[in-house]
């Protein structure tokens, strides 16, 4: 079987982006120690994964499989691969006292963090984080609110966040009236911030709720204090596409097809 | 910022940058607490960067009758490179190795480029060391099989288009694989206790159709899941309720059209939203509502409008144009030829970002929609710039050349469809309703 080393992406520094950045004149000397130390890198990451594939096969899910998965995870949370093999380990440990258990499964949320820091945008760091909170005897709904917050000052966008904002909210005692209020902070914060004005239309049928016979998505008096928020907004900044949108849902000019 | 010089005729702006007009209003007494000026730093940033880059190019080219030029050798180059060795920082990528070689073979398709019989051969071999005895394809030899490279595989072999490429496909185990993924609601995970969004209805759907293993039960209900993914915005989210996105929509309108369940999708209102996300000064797509400019969405969001165009067309084709799609085909070219093209090859999301496979792939496919409109009686080109700037067209379902799609539709359709185990087992648990999907 001959090796596929034609397409091996080597290991080292996470930065593939070199336009734009400033260049250090490197001497023949700092451009060797830096090969040597992508390769010493390389070496690393390619023991480690054998070593968990080797783990896997032989279903030895002990402290040096979480341990190793973890490091790799941390420099690639892309790799889908090792967090089932992650959750299979857990699992495997998993331990009959709850608190032993919910202590784990705190450390996995420390862990998970490092992972985002690495890319806020990891599909598998943050679908970890759900099953986290899903295996919780006692799952800590505040907490990831305010984690919500965080990370969507970070990047007010961030579908990823967002989608697990939802997540939280719907498992925990969060309210939609202060999931609205944060909305709206958002918005006064930067009127621009789409994904804020969408989520008020998720909230608003839920927390004004129209009567039966109305033909608009919400209850009047709240239509009326919206339709002025908008009025505002595109006062404010005529070309700013997000309340006009909104503005669309708002009264109602959607056909209502299948949901 | 200075003043915008008159364009030539063959550019399509015609308006300042949004960013340069703002106009200030009075204060407002009704919500006080709405900042009064808001300026958009990124946006703005974005506008004055890609406004350098048109006045530069027109200030070099006032002398000469200077067209933008596709720099295809260098791009050819860059993507021959890259399937022989990546640099360090693709270490990212280490679990999307398929997605790599596929976004470089197809832009190499789109730049009429072919790879080499020994190139050819290197990179099947190297796929079918992707595919798992379960079915379907992992990111790479020894990962657990994942939709989104086993979409970028087939794609990619495909696009090789000979039969070891078509054959290194085991139809069986990917109708297992696909069966596996599909969940109670008719939609698909993206791997074994994986997410689950409109990807993977994409994903799942584009390979099943391109090598032909679609079972009856196997969408059953699918364009019911997907339609719950198309907001009151008109384009769709990646799960129900999330806000529209690019990516996202492209995912949703193929599988539906794939699926000959078009008729359930608000065309009218995706068409506005979709019109609605080209920038009117950079040229180029946003991805969602008041996001910036980004190269790749030339195809996630241009990709729609040859789509939608054939959709529109069944119901009322007088009102529809015989000669152009939906957007700006020439300002959108302008945008990528003079603004996203890397001088040291490849192609980029915006100015100031580095040149990636990803970004060369997107970029050159939504370049190619723009440059080529077509329905089945009628192919008109609009190629901005040097006629040597001609790409190759890709079909707008797949994001294959269209060659390549015609040539595997009548490999794999000649193939009977496999009889899968699992398939029998599932209708034997009831886990799946069966419905006839209206044509």
């Amino acid at each position: 079987m001959s090796e596929p080393c034609l397409f091996y992406a080597h290991c080292g520094e996470q930065d593939a982006q070199v336009h734009g950045r400033l260049k250090i004149k490197t001497t023949a000397e700092q451009a060797a120690e830096k090969k040597k130390e992508r390769e010493e890198k390389q070496k690393l990451y390619l023991a480690g994964l054998s070593k968990v594939f080797e783990k896997r096969a032989s279903e030895t899910y002990d402290e040096e499989c979480l341990k190793t998965t973890a490091q790799l995870l941390a420099a690639n949370p892309d790799a889908t691969t090792l967090w089932n093999i992650r959750r299979e380990a857990l699992l495997a440990g998993k331990s009959e006292n709850e608190e032993l258990w919910s202590e784990v499964l705190q450390g996995e949320l420390k862990m998970i963090v490092a992972c985002l820091g690495k890319n806020h945008k990891s599909y598998g760091a943050w679908h970890h984080r759900c099953w986290v909170m899903e295996n919780f005897p006692n799952p800590p709904w505040a907490d990831e609110v305010k984690l919500c917050d965080s990370y969507l000052k970070l990047d007010e966008r961030n579908f990823h966040c967002w989608d697990y904002r939802r997540f939280v909210v719907a498992g925990s005692k969060q309210q939609p009236e202060d999931e609205l209020k944060a909305s709206q902070q958002l918005i006064e914060h930067n009127l621009s911030n789409y994904s804020a004005w969408h989520y008020r239309s998720k909230l608003l049928p839920l927390v004004h709720p129209p009567p039966a016979t109305s033909p608009h998505p919400v209850a009047e008096q709240a239509l009326i204090k919206e339709l002025q928020m908008v009025v505002e907004a595109v006062f404010t900044d005529p070309s700013d596409q997000s309340p006009w949108f909104f503005l669309r849902w708002l009264v109602g000019r959607q056909e209502k097809g299948p949901r | 910022m200075a003043a915008f010089p008159l364009y030539p005729q063959w550019s399509s702006r015609c308006c300042p940058p949004p960013s340069q007009g703002r106009h200030h209003p009075p204060a407002l007494p009704l919500l006080p607490s709405l900042p009064q000026d808001r300026p958009h730093p990124l946006l703005a940033k974005v506008e004055k960067s890609v406004g350098a880059m048109l006045n530069c190019f027109l200030s070099l080219g006032k002398h000469e009758s200077k067209q933008p030029v596709l720099e295809r050798e260098s791009h050819i180059a860059y993507l021959r490179r890259g399937l022989k060795h990546l640099p360090e920082g693709f270490v990212s990528l280490d679990a999307s190795r398929p997605w790599l070689v596929y976004w470089a073979v197809h832009a190499l398709e789109i730049l009429d480029a072919r790879l080499t019989d020994a190139e050819a051969s290197a990179v099947v071999d190297f796929l079918k060391h992707c595919q798992n005895p379960s079915g379907g394809f992992g990111g790479g030899p020894g990962q657990y099989s994942h939709l989104a490279p086993t979409y970028a595989a087939v794609n990619a072999l495909v696009i090789i288009g000979t039969k070891d490429a078509y054959d290194a496909i085991n139809r069986d185990t990917l109708q297992d694989f696909l069966w596996s993924l599909r969940t109670e609601e008719a939609s698909f995970r993206m791997h074994e206790g994986g997410e689950v969004d409109i990807r993977g209805v994409y994903c799942a759907v584009s390979v099943a159709r391109l090598t032909n293993v679609s079972t009856e039960g196997l969408f059953a209900n699918t364009p019911h899941w997907i339609m719950r993914c198309q907001s009151y915005e008109g384009g769709f989210s990646g799960t129900p309720g999330m806000e529209a996105h690019g990516g996202y929509t492209f995912c949703g309108l193929a599988a539906l059209t794939l699926l000959h369940a078009h008729h359930l999708c608000d065309t009218p209102s995706l068409l506005r939203w979709a019109v609605n996300r080209q920038m009117r000064f950079e040229g180029g797509f946003q991805g969602r509502t008041n996001k910036l400019v980004d190269g790749c969405y030339s195809f996630w969001q241009g990709g729609l409008f040859p789509i939608l165009h054939t959709l529109l067309a069944q119901e009322d084709a007088q009102n529809l144009s015989a000669e152009h799609w939906m957007f700006s085909q020439e300002a959108l070219q302008e945008y990528l030829l003079i603004c996203c093209q890397h001088s040291r090859g490849g192609l980029i999301d915006k100015p100031g970002k580095g040149p990636d496979f990803y970004h060369t792939c997107y970029t050159l496919s939504g370049m190619s929609v723009a440059q080529h409109f077509t329905t089945t009686a009628i192919h008109k080109k609009c190629i901005v710039g040097h006629p040597s700037n001609e790409l190759v067209p890709v079909h707008a379902l797949y994001n294959v050349g269209v060659e390549a799609a015609v040539m595997a539709s009548q490999y794999f359709n000649n193939l009977p469809v496999p009889q899968s185990r699992s398939r029998k087992a599932a209708e034997d648990s009831g886990c799946c309703q069966q419905e006839k999907v209206q044509t």
